[in-house]
């Protein structure tokens, strides 16, 4: 599995997509950050701010890009390159070689994400209005971000027979996510009965975990005002220790799920 | 012998006979001293517990030397001052009565010319009640309600009742319901005081003349209140940290000629709110890190903002009700929007094109409030890029803030 995760390591520091997403990122980050002290220079103690807002966006929305294009491609090239026919040849389980290929692909993706968004986020931390803890819960959420993500791209390429279908199907499971999902649950909430909706919202936003996050990372910091009066008890319920359980258990349900699904898709195309 | 055992006896059954507080000096010749002084006179009070309540009934000048404290027994007002211009100076006042039906206080002044400096206050109802009087100044004071109480059983630190001409300055005040609260009141110069985790920082009701100047409310649920009042002037204060879900920073409501200007609105749940406001001029004002800029509850009219810097809200405006255009600039001058994306080729300091907020989202939240949980999300983003709102209309939006 080790032995998967280095070999997987090493291929992505030398795909130019990887180096391509940390230009990106960087370029974006920075210039949203430069903007920020140029604009709102000296002013301090803010709640959740428009500034923070919209990195928080860019996190959201290119993180989940990063992440299944180049896992779902990665596993999808494995496939049409020979280099899981030849894997197979040796005893390793499905599950060993997805969560091998996981964790190279999760490290190579980190340090791309440290170097786009880590290295201005901290910089910025002298001169920008935003707190540290604002800047914490950004980084984590990025990293998580691209666990998951990349756990559900693996599952996607997995099931794809080229490297084309691989990255078509990313970016549709992108869209969906990230767009078309909160635009469906918006539509839907509204013909649902009052004592319903909150419930029933609740469970629409935990499955889909770009939602999830976005609004559990408001919440942990205190800041659910932000969502007014209707959402009172959900700030009093997660803001604390409760709000990081809760998160911590979701993760791990987001991570293993997609990493189980996409083992046992492989193991299905063995037979 | 027998004869002095019966004497001892004897007095010590006396002793135990009279009052507990008998021979303490201090405690039980504080009334009688205030009432034995001549009009106009000085009475200092050293160090050490003097036991209230107790009145004043002519004009006379009453000091404590540090650490000198009136404590009250629970029930009514500890001081209350009925003489005319009394001044009350460097006293601490505690255990005032809880009942606010009777108008409890720690200090009730009910006659004019009253001046209470220095003073610090705690565990009363009232901190100090003004009933029916005028002229008084009320400078330099501390008081501090219980934390532990639930806001609804709070009293307010300063509550004037009728009458007016008051100064208020340089106060410290927290843990009440409201910090300052004008019942009816008239001409009341209010300045430099802070107020921080109450309820509302200063409470206008039915009240006219009233001027706010340098003032400060933090970490409370609305930084000013302003109810049925006339003639209102709101200048250089800072309302900060109103985070409550009901939080504002400023709120008017039914009001007519109000001048608005030079505050900063920071970090707030709602910045300012109107409902109700009738010649209004808002400029000025720096309103920053809000999650509303400005909320529209209800009506108005003939007010203008002008001049005004909003600047990284989640939201600038909003509200149910569409803005009348005529409302964001006064003279062709408009304000300074940070997310005004139009150019100034002519460099006349105004954009070319008029500012028009991005919120579609409001729209969406007119037809179900539960949708604000989408604030911020990219589908946010997406419907604002496929359609801006025209609620908002800034024809003259300034390129650079005014404000400091």
């Amino acid at each position: 599995m080790m032995a998967v995760a280095r070999y997987e390591w090493q291929t992505m520091l030398r795909n130019r997509w990887l180096a391509a997403f940390a230009l990106l990122f960087a370029i974006l980050s920075s210039g949203l950050f430069y903007w920020q002290y140029a604009i709102y220079q000296g002013e301090s103690g803010i709640g959740i701010s428009k500034p923070t807002s919209i990195l928080m966006n860019l996190v959201l929305q290119f993180v989940p890009l990063m992440s299944l294009i180049l896992s779902a491609q990665s596993i999808a090239g494995d496939k049409g390159d020979g280099m899981l026919a030849l894997l197979r040849s040796y005893q390793l389980s499905s599950l060993r070689y997805i969560t091998g290929k996981w964790l190279g692909l999760c490290a190579a993706m980190t340090l791309s994400f440290v170097i786009g968004i880590g290295i201005p986020l901290l910089i910025s931390l002298f001169f920008s209005s935003s707190s540290l803890l604002q800047l914490l819960t950004l980084f984590f959420e990025g990293i998580l971000l691209i666990g998951i993500f990349s756990a559900i791209g693996l599952w996607l390429g997995g099931r794809m027979k080229g490297r084309m279908g691989a990255i078509s199907s990313s970016l549709v499971v992108w869209f969906f996510l990230v767009f078309l999902y909160s635009m469906i649950v918006m539509i839907v909430i509204q013909y649902i009965p009052y004592l319903w909706k909150k419930p029933l919202l609740a469970g629409f936003l935990v499955l889909n975990p770009i939602e999830a996050i976005r609004i559990g990372s408001v919440f942990i910091q205190g800041q659910g005002e932000l969502y007014g009066a209707e959402f009172v008890n959900w700030q009093r319920t997660l803001s604390g220790w409760k709000g990081i359980g809760v998160a911590f258990g979701l993760s791990l349900f987001y991570l293993f799920t997609p990493i189980g699904m996409a083992a046992k898709s492989l193991k299905k195309g063995e037979r | 012998m027998k004869g002095k055992r019966i004497i001892t006896v004897i007095i010590l059954f006396i002793f135990f006979l009279l009052p507990s507080n008998g021979f303490s000096a201090p405690d039980n010749t504080l009334q009688s001293r205030l009432d034995a002084v001549p009009e106009g006179g000085t009475i200092t009070l050293s160090s050490g517990q003097y036991v209230g309540p107790v009145v004043i009934n002519k004009s006379i000048t009453l000091k404590g030397e540090k650490g000198a404290q009136l404590i009250g027994n629970g029930t009514g007002s500890v001081l209350t001052i009925k003489g005319k211009n009394v001044t009350v100076e460097g006293l601490r006042i505690e255990k005032g009565g809880l009942n606010s039906g009777d108008g409890d206080a720690l200090i009730r002044v009910e006659a004019d010319g009253v001046v209470l400096k220095n003073n610090h206050m705690a565990k009363g109802y009232y901190g100090i009640h003004l009933v029916r009087c005028f002229n008084s100044q009320i400078i330099g004071n501390v008081i501090e309600g219980n934390e532990q109480d639930e806001i609804a059983d709070r009293g307010n630190g300063i509550q004037l009742t009728y009458g007016g001409n008051h100064v208020l300055k340089n106060n410290q005040i927290k843990f009440v319901q409201d910090g300052i609260y004008y019942d009816n009141t008239t001409g009341i110069q209010t300045e430099k005081n802070k107020v921080e985790n109450s309820r509302y920082g200063y409470h206008l009701m039915f009240s006219n003349k009233i001027s706010l100047l340098q003032n400060r409310t933090f970490n409370s649920i609305v930084g000013t209140m302003v109810m049925d009042a006339v003639d209102v002037q709101i200048k250089s204060n800072v309302f900060q940290g109103q985070r409550d879900p009901r939080g504002y920073g400023l709120f008017i409501y039914e009001t007519k000629d109000c001048e608005i200007e030079n505050n900063i609105l920071a970090d707030n749940t709602n910045g300012m709110a109107f409902d109700g406001a009738m010649n209004t001029l808002i400029s000025n004002n720096k309103v920053f890190g809000n999650d509303m800029g400005v909320k529209r509850v209800g009506d108005v009219i003939d007010s203008h903002f002008t001049g005004n810097a909003f600047i990284a809200n989640v939201r600038q405006v909003g509200g149910k009700k569409a803005w009348p255009e005529e409302v964001w600039h006064k003279d062709q001058k408009g304000n300074f929007w940070d997310d005004y994306q139009g150019v100034d080729l002519n460099q006349d300091g105004v954009g070319d094109s008029p500012y028009r907020m991005a919120d579609a989202m409001l729209r969406l939240m007119d037809l179900d409030p539960i949708l604000s949980i989408f604030y911020g999300s990219p589908v946010q983003q997406l419907l604002e890029w496929i359609g801006k709102d025209q609620r908002v209309i800034d024809p003259y939006p300034l390129q650079i803030s005014s404000t400091k």
